[in-house]
């Protein structure tokens, strides 16, 4: 279905059903009338029988007399509304009287009673017969014995007059519908719009808003309504998370450039230095010397920097079960050489059998860089010792190092990116424990430096069993 | 001239002092706030290169530290930081000049050139004293047309009389201000120094420029 205007489709509904019932009403208005006319022509029908069968008597010699004078008479003929009667000899199906213009209906009935009825044809009418032997008159002939004839007796009346009446009634009652139905989408159409002016107050706000022209989201309307104001909030609060989002990564971003600058100055400066004048070949070896760790810098930090982008944003769906003996033998044989380098030992010590729930890119992105790190700020003195031990259902996994300990400026903001130990001793990128820490955080996990001081540091990772 | 260069990064610091040192400057390095504000006490400094991030604090720290101690000596901050409200508070706090890296060396040699003479009072890039012309910036010396053949400590030692002009400068200033805190030297070296130089300026027809001041040091008038 399009898409339509809320308050335009609760209007459409509503006046489908206000349409609905203006039907309905008519309709019973129509069936009400129309049983009510009903009623009115069978007591009048009775009563018309009731008064023509008192106007027949029967005779001894076999003979009917109709006592009614045409004055009486054209009472029951009323050919305007269609009434009329019928006299018949049962037997013989001859008319004894009949109203002017009535039309042919035979006797209905072949026993004593009475019976109301329709029909439809010659025109539609309704229909009172009776079945009777009339009283006997005079006097004297009441008192002689004789078979009494019957006689059959039918009234009607038009049904077309009352159903013109019906129609009439039901005619006189539309503009007042129609004014209701009026008056109704108007009170409906205030109420709409009043009952969904936060929606469109809140359509509004963010249709004006252009976040890629000004980097800014709209101020939100107040609602008055608790579904509009639930919504209102949430956009708030993630208005509040975007934005920053948003500034954390033009921070990342700003902080990143700015760290790339430092070894490109340096590369420069000693460019420059070297450049400026003629140098012997011990001089020209220092300086490509100074300027290959400068590259190495650069290098290490580029790697870093897609390292982290590469860390994703979303937890992973569906996390694995991992041996975490098997998994740190894998990072023993990683590691080794670069251990080796920087003149340290990496040594597992005490490793009961556990596992833990985690992502191997994830594991591997948790403790490359603490192992890194641990090289890293060794400085020569070893070893870098990884244990780790188990405790209502979650394992603690510590990797310390024998370093100089991490300064108290950096402690507190130690898992904040481009924060490191000092630079005049090792040359890290800043990146490796927040990326460590990210890592962990998506695995429902939690990293924490345990201890450091001047007998070294360790971290502790704190993953579920899995 | 004696520079105090306050710088954590260890290429850059390498590259700047290497520079500075073949310009005939004496370069202190301080690697931290601590050791910086240390040496610029202890010192007598003609200008001061400052890192912003340093491993113990900032830069600005100990800027406001020295001015708030009426500090004298230039300040030429040297900074990867670039934003206007970081330029803004370094001159607000007291420095005289803001080079952002990546930095040409020239640039900065000129800049630390110009604070230099800017500290005794010359604006000019060049100065003439008893016939002598020095050009501070091409480090040159001439005396009637001809340049004089000097080494870089040579020019040193000729552009620090000149500069601190009518100031009776001792052996041990003359050397606090050649050379670095850890290049030990003996005293009698400036004699030497000095002993050359005037044999050269007499060599180009200058009369005696610089006197001796017996048991006090050496003075141009």
């Amino acid at each position: 279905m399009k898409p339509a205007a809320l308050p335009s489709r609760i209007l459409a509904v509503s006046g489908l059903v206000l349409l609905v019932f203006a039907g309905a009403s008519i309709g019973i208005l129509y069936r009400a009338q129309t049983q009510l006319a009903t009623q009115a022509m069978d007591s009048l029908l009775k009563n018309n029988a009731f008064a023509l069968s008192s106007l027949i008597n029967s005779q001894p010699n076999g003979t009917v007399g109709l006592e009614i004078t045409p004055l009486a008479l054209s009472d029951y003929q009323n050919a305007a509304s269609g009434e009329f009667f019928r006299f018949i000899d049962p037997k013989t199906g001859k008319v004894y009287q009949e109203s002017i213009g009535a039309p042919k209906i035979e006797c209905p009935l072949h026993s004593a009673g009475s019976m109301t009825g329709e029909i439809e044809s010659p025109a539609p009418y309704r229909i009172r017969s009776i079945f009777f032997q009339p009283e006997v008159e005079p006097e004297e002939a009441r008192r002689q014995s004789f078979d009494r004839s019957w006689i059959c007796l039918v009234v009607g009346a038009s049904k077309e007059p009352y159903r013109v009446l019906v129609f009439q009634t039901l005619l006189s009652t539309i503009p007042v519908q129609i004014f209701l139905i009026v008056i109704a989408i108007a009170a409906l159409l205030v109420l709409v719009r009043k009952l969904t002016a936060d929606l469109s107050n809140l359509t509004r706000a963010l249709k004006t808003t252009d976040f890629t022209a000004t980097h800014k989201f709209p101020p939100l309307p107040e609602a008055r309504t608790l579904e509009v104001q639930a919504v209102v909030e949430k956009l708030a609060d993630l208005h509040r998370q975007a934005a920053d989002v948003y500034q954390e990564m033009w921070h990342f971003l700003g902080r990143a450039a700015h760290q790339l600058k430092t070894p490109v100055a340096a590369i420069s400066a000693t460019l420059q230095v070297l450049v400026r004048k003629d140098r012997t070949k011990d001089e020209l070896l220092l300086g490509l010397a100074d300027l290959q760790t400068g590259v190495d810098l650069l290098a290490t930090l580029s790697k870093k920097l897609i390292d982290t982008s590469r860390v994703p944003l979303k937890p992973p769906t569906e996390l694995e079960s991992i041996d975490l003996e098997e998994f740190f033998a894998t990072q023993l044989k990683v590691y080794r050489a670069r251990a080796e380098e920087g003149g340290v030992e990496i040594r597992l010590t005490g490793s009961p059998a556990a596992s833990v729930k985690g992502s191997l890119t994830l594991m591997a992105e948790i403790f490359g860089n603490l192992i890194e790190n641990a090289i890293l700020y060794s400085e020569g003195k070893g070893p870098v010792e990884i244990a780790w031990r188990t405790e209502e259902g979650r394992v603690f996994i510590s990797v310390s190092d024998r370093g100089p300990g991490i300064p108290a400026s950096v402690k507190a903001n130690l898992f904040r990116p481009f924060v490191r130990g000092d630079e005049r001793r090792v040359a890290g990128s800043g990146l490796g424990l927040s990326s460590a820490f990210k890592a962990t955080t998506l695995l429902g996990g939690d990293l924490r430096l345990v201890e450091s001081g001047p007998g070294g540091s360790t971290l502790t990772v704190t993953l579920f069993v899995g | 001239m004696r520079i105090l260069l306050v710088e954590d990064q260890t290429l850059i610091g390498k590259a700047v002092q290497r520079g500075l040192v073949e310009e005939a400057f004496a370069v202190d390095w301080a690697t931290s706030l601590t050791d910086g504000l240390h040496l610029a006490l202890e010192f007598d400094y003609d200008t001061i290169i400052l890192d912003l991030m340093l491993p113990d604090g900032s830069g600005f720290e100990l800027l406001s530290e020295l001015r708030k101690k009426n500090y004298q000596t230039p300040v030429l901050i040297l900074s990867a930081r670039d934003a206007l409200e970081d330029k803004s508070r370094g001159f607000n706090l007291g420095s005289d000049d803001y080079l952002v890296k990546p930095f040409a060396f020239e640039e900065l040699l000129a800049r630390v050139r110009a604070l230099t003479r800017r500290k005794y009072g010359y604006l000019k890039q060049q100065v003439e004293v008893g016939g002598l012309t020095l050009d501070f910036a091409a480090r040159t010396a001439q005396a009637g047309g001809i340049v004089l053949n000097l080494t870089s400590k040579e020019f040193a030692l000729l552009e620090l009389v000149v500069l601190r002009r009518t100031h009776i400068l001792s052996r041990e200033k003359i050397i606090e201000h050649l050379y670095a805190e850890d290049a030990e030297q003996e005293s009698n070296v400036i004699d030497v120094f000095i002993n050359k130089l005037r044999r050269k300026l007499e060599a180009a027809g200058i009369g005696p420029l610089i006197e001796t001041v017996r048991g006090e040091g050496y003075v141009v008038r």
